[in-house]
C-alpha cells in the first residue's frame, strides 16, 4: 500500500465523515439545485476514468463498474427513501430534510461493497474499477438518484405548514 | 387492459409474431453447429423460450408478468452459453415488460439491474472479450428504450379513452338540462292557461249565479255568454301549449317562447277582460309596449296577466293600475294594486295566512320566463307600503 493509496482512502473516509454528519442535521433542500453537485461530481469522475483507464478496459472492469453503479443507485434510491421531511423554521415554505442514521449509515454498506468488489476485480485482472475517478462517479450517482427520489417524494410528503 | 391490449383480434398478430420468433429462434438453438453447445445454455434457454411463447400467449395479468420475469431473467443467465442467442428472449421480455402501464419504476430498474449484473456476471465467466459485453448491454439499453416509447403511447390512449368518455358525459347532462328547460317552459305556459282562464271562468260563474239568485236573467244570460267565450280562449290556448309540447327537439322552446301567431292578447285585452269581468282598472302610460321585441312583449303581456289575475281573486274591490314608461331606454311595466286591510286568501291553498296574498307558481313562472329572456330583463313582485307592486323592467332596442 503506498502513500498516495493510504492518503487517498483517508481523504475518501473523510469525505464520507462529513456527508454523514450533514446528513444527521436538518438541512434545507431546494428541487431546482438539488442535482447540481452530483451532477459535477459524476462529471469530473467520469473525465479522471477516461484520462486514466484508457486503453486496455476490459470485460472485468466493464462488468464490474456496472455493478458498483447499480450499487450506488440502490444505496442513493434508499437514502432518499428514508429522508424525512420538516417545513423550515425560518421560511413556512421551505422544506428541510435530514436522511436520519439509517440512511447514513447505508454509506457503510457502499464503502464495504466497494472493497470487496475492488478486491475481487483486482484478482481477476481488472485494474479500472480502483481508479480515484471512480469513487467520484459513484459518489456523484448515489447523491443523483437520492436527490431524484427526495424530489419525487416532495409533493406527497409536504408537511403541513400553512 | 393493464398490460395493453385492447380486444382478442388486435392481439392475435401480435401473439402469432412473438410464436414465429419463439420458433425461430429454438431452431436456430437446437440446430447442430461446429462447436457442441453448452447443455446448461441450451436447457436454460429453452426455459426462456417456454416462458416466451406462455407469455405471449397469456392475457394481461400477474400471470403474464411473471413470465415475462422469467423469460428475461433466464434468457440474460443463457446468453452467455448461447453465444448471445438468447438476448432475444431478453429484448422481447423487457420490451413487454417496461410497457406495462401499470409497472412502476422501482420494478423495471430492478429487473434491469438483476439482468445487468447477470449479463457481466456470465461474460466474465465465459471470458468473453469486450464488444460481446457491450453489445449485449447495448441490447438491453434499446430494449427498455423501446418499451418506454410504447408504455408512454399506451397511456396516451389511455387518457385520450377517458376524455372521450367524459365528453360524452357532458353532452349527456347539457342534453338533459336542455330537456329540464323545455319541460319547465311547457309547465309554466300550461300553468298560465289553466290558472288563468279557469280562475276567470269561476269568477263569471259566480257571478251569474248571483244574478240568477237575484232574478237578473239578462244579466245572467250575459254573464254566461262571456264565461263562454273565456271557455273556448283558454281551450285554444291549451290546444297551444299541448301542441308545442308534442313537438320536438329544441323548437319547442323557441315555440313557447314567441308568441303565437293566432295568439294576439295585447295589454289593451287584458284590461277589457278585466273590465268584464267586473272589475276596476286604471291604465296610464303607452299600452302598445312600443319598442320591445316579441318574446319581451310576451313576457310583459303574460307578467301583467299574473298580476290582474291575483288581483282578481286577492283584492277583488280595489283599484288595479297599469303604469308603463320609459327611462333610460328600459321600458317600465308596474301593476300597483293597494291592499285593502283584509285580503282574501286563495281558498284552494290550504293553510294559507290571512293577511299574505299567496301567488306561488304564477311569480315563479314569471321570473323564470324573464329570466329566460337572458337581456337582463327583471321582474319583482311585493309589497310597497300599502300597496302590492308587480314590477317588469325590460331594455328597449328600438327607438320609442
Amino acid at each position: 500500500m503506498t502513500v498516495q493509496t493510504l492518503s487517498n482512502i483517508l481523504i475518501a473516509l473523510a469525505v464520507v465523515g462529513l456527508l454523514m454528519y450533514r446528513q444527521l442535521r436538518w438541512r434545507a433542500f431546494d428541487p431546482a439545485r438539488a442535482l447540481k453537485l452530483p451532477i459535477i461530481l459524476g462529471a469530473i469522475g467520469v473525465v479522471l476514468l477516461a484520462q486514466g483507464g484508457a486503453g486496455s478496459v476490459t470485460t472485468v472492469d466493464v462488468t464490474f463498474l456496472v455493478i458498483e453503479l447499480l450499487l450506488s443507485v440502490g444505496v442513493g434510491a434508499a437514502m432518499g427513501a428514508l429522508t424525512s421531511f420538516r417545513a423550515a423554521t425560518e421560511a413556512p415554505h421551505a422544506l428541510e430534510v435530514r436522511t436520519g442514521g439509517w440512511g447514513a449509515s447505508l454509506w457503510f454498506v457502499l464503502i464495504a461493497a466497494r472493497v470487496g468488489l475492488d478486491l475481487l476485480a483486482g484478482s481477476l485482472g481488472g485494474h479500472l474499477i480502483t481508479q480515484t475517478g471512480v469513487i467520484l462517479l459513484l459518489l456523484g450517482v448515489s447523491r443523483a438518484c437520492s436527490a431524484l427520489v427526495v424530489r419525487s417524494r416532495v409533493p406527497a410528503a409536504a408537511p403541513r405548514a400553512s | 387492459m393493464s398490460n395493453g391490449t385492447t380486444d382478442g383480434n388486435s392481439r392475435l398478430p401480435r401473439v402469432l409474431l412473438n410464436l414465429v420468433a419463439v420458433l425461430i429462434v429454438a431452431v436456430w438453438l437446437l440446430y447442430p453447429r461446429g462447436v457442441g453447445p453448452d447443455p446448461v445454455g441450451v436447457i436454460v434457454g429453452l426455459v426462456a423460450l417456454a416462458a416466451w411463447a406462455g407469455w405471449a400467449i397469456a392475457a394481461a395479468g400477474g400471470t403474464r408478468t411473471t413470465l415475462l420475469i422469467i423469460s428475461a431473467v433466464a434468457g440474460a443467465v443463457a446468453v452467455e452459453g448461447t453465444d448471445a442467442l438468447l438476448i432475444s428472449a431478453v429484448i422481447a421480455s423487457v420490451i413487454s415488460f417496461v410497457a406495462i402501464p401499470t409497472i412502476r419504476l422501482w420494478g423495471v430498474v430492478t429487473l434491469v439491474a438483476v439482468i445487468a449484473v447477470v449479463l457481466g456476471v456470465g461474460s466474465l465467466i465465459g471470458h468473453r472479450d469486450l464488444p460481446f459485453l457491450l453489445s449485449v448491454y447495448g441490447g438491453l439499453v434499446l430494449a427498455v428504450l423501446v418499451g418506454v416509447t410504447r408504455r408512454q403511447s399506451r397511456l396516451a390512449d389511455a387518457r385520450e379513452r377517458q376524455l372521450l368518455a367524459r365528453t360524452l358525459d357532458a353532452e349527456r347532462e347539457s342534453a338533459r338540462a336542455a330537456l329540464l328547460a323545455d319541460r319547465a317552459a311547457v309547465a309554466r305556459d300550461i300553468h298560465d292557461v289553466l290558472a288563468h282562464s279557469l280562475g276567470g271562468l269561476v269568477i263569471q260563474l259566480d257571478a251569474v249565479g248571483a244574478l240568477l239568485d237575484a232574478g237578473q236573467l239578462d244579466g245572467a244570460a250575459q254573464r254566461v255568454a262571456q264565461a263562454h267565450q273565456l271557455a273556448i280562449d283558454g281551450l285554444a290556448d291549451a290546444r297551444r301549449a299541448v301542441g308545442a309540447l308534442r313537438e320536438e327537439g329544441a323548437t319547442s322552446i323557441a315555440v313557447l317562447g314567441t308568441p303565437d301567431p293566432t295568439d294576439d292578447t295585447s295589454l289593451a285585452d287584458l284590461v277589457a277582460t278585466h273590465r268584464s269581468l267586473g272589475f276596476a282598472v286604471a291604465v296610464e302610460g303607452d299600452l302598445d309596449l312600443s319598442g320591445v321585441d316579441s318574446a319581451q312583449r310576451t313576457a310583459l303581456v303574460r307578467a301583467v296577466q299574473e298580476a290582474l289575475s291575483n288581483a282578481r281573486r286577492h283584492a277583488p274591490q280595489s283599484l288595479a293600475t297599469i303604469r308603463s314608461s320609459t327611462a333610460d331606454s328600459r321600458m317600465v311595466v308596474s301593476i300597483v294594486t293597494a291592499l285593502p286591510d283584509t285580503v282574501i286568501p286563495d281558498a284552494t291553498l290550504p293553510g294559507t295566512a290571512q293577511n299574505e296574498p299567496e301567488h306561488g307558481h304564477g311569480l315563479i313562472g314569471m321570473t323564470e320566463r324573464f329570466a329566460q329572456l337572458g337581456d337582463g330583463s327583471t321582474v319583482s313582485a311585493g309589497r310597497r307600503g300599502s300597496d302590492f307592486v308587480v314590477e317588469a323592467s325590460v331594455p328597449r332596442a328600438g327607438a320609442s
